[in-house]
């Protein structure tokens, strides 16, 4: 297995440059669970579509449980830890990994649908950590949302100062 | 806007966990499938016991509001394959929710705690879908109710097979789900299943043919 190296929404300098393909506007690597100790891999690169939705047109997730900033930033030392949190509450709008069909996830879990809301929370098929995306089963075009700034991107034979 | 892939898999495999022993989800991430890099046991109602035991989260919110279930791609004879687990986690003394999660399964995974005698007394066998028989907890020898024999006689009687797993230690679980898709797979396609002999059996499973994965931008 290749030295690989995965990092965080907010690792990279310029994340809507560098992680959506220009070409078609879809995830440029592979995508995995935001727990460094979790090697879930949860989409494949290019099976999502970058979607932003503003804030009052989407469902806005409680926090994903103790994502502490010790423990989340892969090779830490390489990273450009620019101090964003990926949770800005000055965006208007949140960005999303867009699916039409729920099996081109390679590993997921959904929840439960939740009564009144009809939404179902996604998490990691292994270690569960969630919510990072949902899933509105009232909703009327049918789409799966992975929330960009809660999983990690694994940038392969990229080194990482092509990352910052 | 550009579309998204569609899923790229050969098959789709629907199973379901029945029993009070909580295997749960347990199936190793595929990432690295030499290095089986995760493990989940259950061991109270909304308590889960992590592999990661140094990771100091805990995932309750999901949890809490409870898994209804998760889908695995797994490669098997060099066909990829998702599995959609559906985990009934005792729901089955309600009948109506067993029907609703029956229907659609083409295998189901049986699992009893060899630490729990009733868990292994309420096994019962059902028709039309592959399963297999899982004593589950066989790390916990100490406490170990059930032998590996009254497991393998319970199996011979249901005609099925039978493993024992620990989910905790990592032990048999990803052979379970792989052995059960491996005769499901061999049964409904290797079989020609969809041919009309088979129909009858068939007519409550959907087996999914996609298009190979043709992407060639991934891997």
């Amino acid at each position: 297995m290749s030295n690989k190296q995965r990092f965080l929404y907010q690792d990279f300098s310029d994340p809507k440059a560098q992680l959506v393909t220009a070409d078609n506007n879809q995830n440029a690597y592979d995508i995995y669970c935001p727990q460094p100790s979790c090697r879930c891999l949860l989409l494949r690169t290019s099976f999502g579509n970058f979607v932003e939705k503003p804030k009052d047109k989407t469902v806005l997730l409680p926090s994903t449980e103790k994502l502490d900033p010790n423990g989340t930033t892969i090779s830490k030392e390489n990273a450009n830890w620019n101090g964003t949190n990926g949770e800005s509450t000055s965006q208007s709008t949140v960005e999303y990994w867009q699916l039409t069909d729920m099996m081109a996830f390679e590993n997921i879990g959904f929840s439960k649908t939740v009564e009144g809301s009809g939404l179902k929370y996604l998490c990691c098929a292994d270690c569960n950590i969630g919510p990072i995306g949902y899933h509105d089963t009232n909703a009327q075009e049918k789409e799966y949302l992975l929330v960009v700034n809660r999983v990690s991107y694994d940038v392969g034979s990229l080194i990482s100062e092509e990352i910052v | 806007m550009a579309q998204s892939k569609s899923a790229a898999y050969d098959y789709l495999i629907k199973l379901l966990l029945i029993g009070d022993s909580e295997l749960s989800f347990a199936l190793p991430s595929f990432v690295n499938a030499s290095l089986p890099s995760f493990i989940l046991l259950r061991v109270g109602k909304s308590c889960l016991l992590l592999r990661f035991s140094d990771d100091s989260f805990t995932p309750s919110f999901i949890t809490t509001i409870g898994i209804d279930f998760k889908i695995r791609t797994i490669e098997l004879d060099g066909k990829r394959i998702k599995l959609q687990i559906w985990d009934t986690a005792g729901q089955e003394r309600f009948r109506t929710i067993t029907t609703a999660y029956y229907r659609g399964a083409m295998g189901i995974l049986l699992v009893y705690d060899v630490t729990d005698e009733r868990s292994f007394n309420k096994q019962h066998a059902s028709e039309g879908v592959n399963k297999i028989l899982i004593g589950n907890k066989c790390d916990w020898v100490e406490k170990k109710a059930i032998t590996k024999e009254q497991g393998q006689q319970l199996a011979d009687e249901f005609k099925i097979k039978f493993l024992e797993t620990s989910a905790k230690a990592n032990i048999n679980v990803e052979e379970a789900f792989f052995t059960l898709a491996r005769d499901i797979k061999k049964r409904l396609i290797d079989s020609h299943a969809h041919e009309q002999q088979k129909a009858q059996n068939l007519d409550k499973v959907n087996i999914e043919s996609k298009s190979k994965f043709t992407s060639g931008c991934c891997n």
